[in-house]
């Protein structure tokens, strides 16, 4: 047989106890803290009592105010003390039991939510118009998950579902739905959103969809979710938290999904739309044509009119010009006969001078001299004006007036 | 389980932009032509999508299932 020392036996069976999950009810009693880190208390019943040991923070995590007489459930596990090796419980989490403690639980995790902003307006996303698959999380034991399933079937069929079984209540709901919401964010592209659904209840009942852990669950989800609970009178936190509340699982379906019926009368209305536009426009434009048409036809019209005054006006401006042009003539006629008439005027004149002069020029010319019987002498052929210039012996050129002698100077 | 080829919201969507494009001027007569026997194409097959009687609902295996069976036993 194996020897342990104390501690390696505490460790031992710490190890082994820690396989052992355990939920425990009861009534609290001597609630004390140490340091301000550690707290301890009892549950007891008539004939028992359990230690139980959490830290703080994690109280202050989980969000309850513990108080003695006041029925709670604790989750957790056995342990032993290291030190003493007294036996406890390690809790995880503290569920309220009981209406009141339900009631101020509800209400301290609201108010701590809120302050978080997990039901922030602003946060809410809008669902999809045309879900292709809904993610419905609820158990098939419930009256809401038939209640969905007919309403969504009558409603919108062309929509595939994806349905994540888990409890709704109890122990086990809490952790199966935070698991649901998990699975569907790890597959994105396998849900376009997210039901969330149980029928009433009492708070007790009700208690998963009040717990911390599915309120961020459902806060942290990347695919919108729609949360509704039984009566539209049972407001539960994961609802606040939800992109939508619905009132009931049945007007969560109808929330997640447009109405067939109402879609087909779009479709009509939208059709007689377009062929209302088509006709419109077919009718613009049969106008457009008319028009353009007519415009045509009076610029043909106008531009034959134009045509034919242009052409009256060129025939006119013709007969203009030719007789423009005949006077033109007639005046170039007289101007011609005046200039030729002058001229000859002129000639005549010039004419009768040149006589005059020719005769006055005969008269001055030495042949008329010389007829009268005067000669002129020449010496080596210049006239000689003078008898004091001649020598004898030179030689003389006499012109008469019908011919010349020659002669020689004797003395 | 067959997914259909055409999603019911793209079809929407595209008689929707048939519809805007159909109201303004700048689509010319042969365009419109076209895009209005598109639209009752869609419209055509958007009616025959929402007859769909068939309910497709899939379970997921989630792990806690064989934990509760384990329970069970």
């Amino acid at each position: 047989m194996k020897v342990y020392t104390p501690s390696e036996f505490i460790y031992a069976i710490r190890d082994v106890l820690h396989e052992y999950p355990v939920a425990i009810q009861g009534e609290v009693s001597d609630v004390h803290t140490n340091q301000g880190r550690l707290v301890f208390f009892e549950l007891k019943d008539e004939n028992s009592r359990v230690q139980c040991f959490l830290l703080m923070h994690e109280l202050a995590r989980i969000g309850i105010e513990l108080k003695d007489g006041e029925e709670i459930r604790v989750l957790g596990h056995p342990s032993l003390y290291v030190r003493s090796g007294g036996f406890h419980v390690k809790v995880k989490d503290i569920i309220p039991v009981g209406e009141g403690a339900l009631r101020r639980a509800f209400l301290a995790l609201k108010a701590k939510l809120e302050t978080e902003g997990l039901f922030d307006k602003s946060r809410k996303r809008a669902l999809p118009r045309f879900p292709e698959t809904i993610g419905l999380i609820t158990s098939s034991d419930a009256a809401a998950y038939t209640d969905v399933l007919r309403i969504l079937k009558n409603r919108y069929s062309p929509t595939r579902i994806l349905h994540y079984e888990t409890r709704v209540q109890g122990v086990e709901a809490v952790p199966q739905i935070v698991e649901a919401f998990e699975y569907f964010n790890a597959h994105p592209k396998a849900a376009d959103v997210l039901i969330l659904t149980r029928g009433g209840g009492s708070l007790e009942d009700l208690q998963a969809f009040n717990h911390e852990d599915v309120c961020r669950a459902v806060f942290s989800s990347r695919i919108p979710v729609v949360c509704g609970v039984g009566h539209e009178r049972d407001v539960t936190l994961a609802e606040l938290v939800a992109d939508r509340r619905a009132s009931t699982p049945s007007n969560a379906a109808e929330c997640v999904t447009p109405d067939s019926e109402e879609l087909r009368s779009a479709i009509d209305a939208t059709i007689q739309t377009i062929s209302h536009l088509l006709e419109a426009r077919i009718s613009t434009i049969s106008h457009e044509m008319r028009h353009s048409a007519q415009l045509l036809d009076d610029a043909f019209r106008l531009r034959r009119e134009g045509m034919a005054g242009l052409l009256g006006s060129f025939e006119m401006r013709t007969v203009q010009f030719c007789q423009r042009l005949a006077t033109l003539q007639q005046s170039a006629d007289f101007t011609a006969r005046t200039l030729v008439e002058r001229q000859s005027e002129r000639l005549n004149r010039e004419r009768t001078r040149l006589n005059h002069l020719t005769a006055l020029v005969q008269s001055l010319s030495p042949s008329q001299t010389l007829a009268r019987g005067y000669t002129i002498t020449r010496s080596a052929g210049k006239v000689v004006h003078t008898a004091v210039e001649l020598q004898p012996g030179t030689t003389l050129e006499t012109q008469f007036h019908d011919g010349r002698v020659e002669s020689r100077v004797e003395k | 389980m067959t997914k259909p080829a055409h999603n019911i919201g793209k079809l929407f969507e595209e008689l929707e932009k048939i519809t805007s494009e159909l109201d303004r001027d700048s689509v010319d007569l042969d365009e419109a032509l076209e895009k209005f026997e598109r639209g009752l194409e869609i419209a055509a097959e958007l009616k025959s999508r929402l007859r769909e009687v068939e309910q497709k609902v899939e379970k997921i295996k989630q792990k806690f299932a064989d934990e509760n069976a384990k329970d069970e036993l």
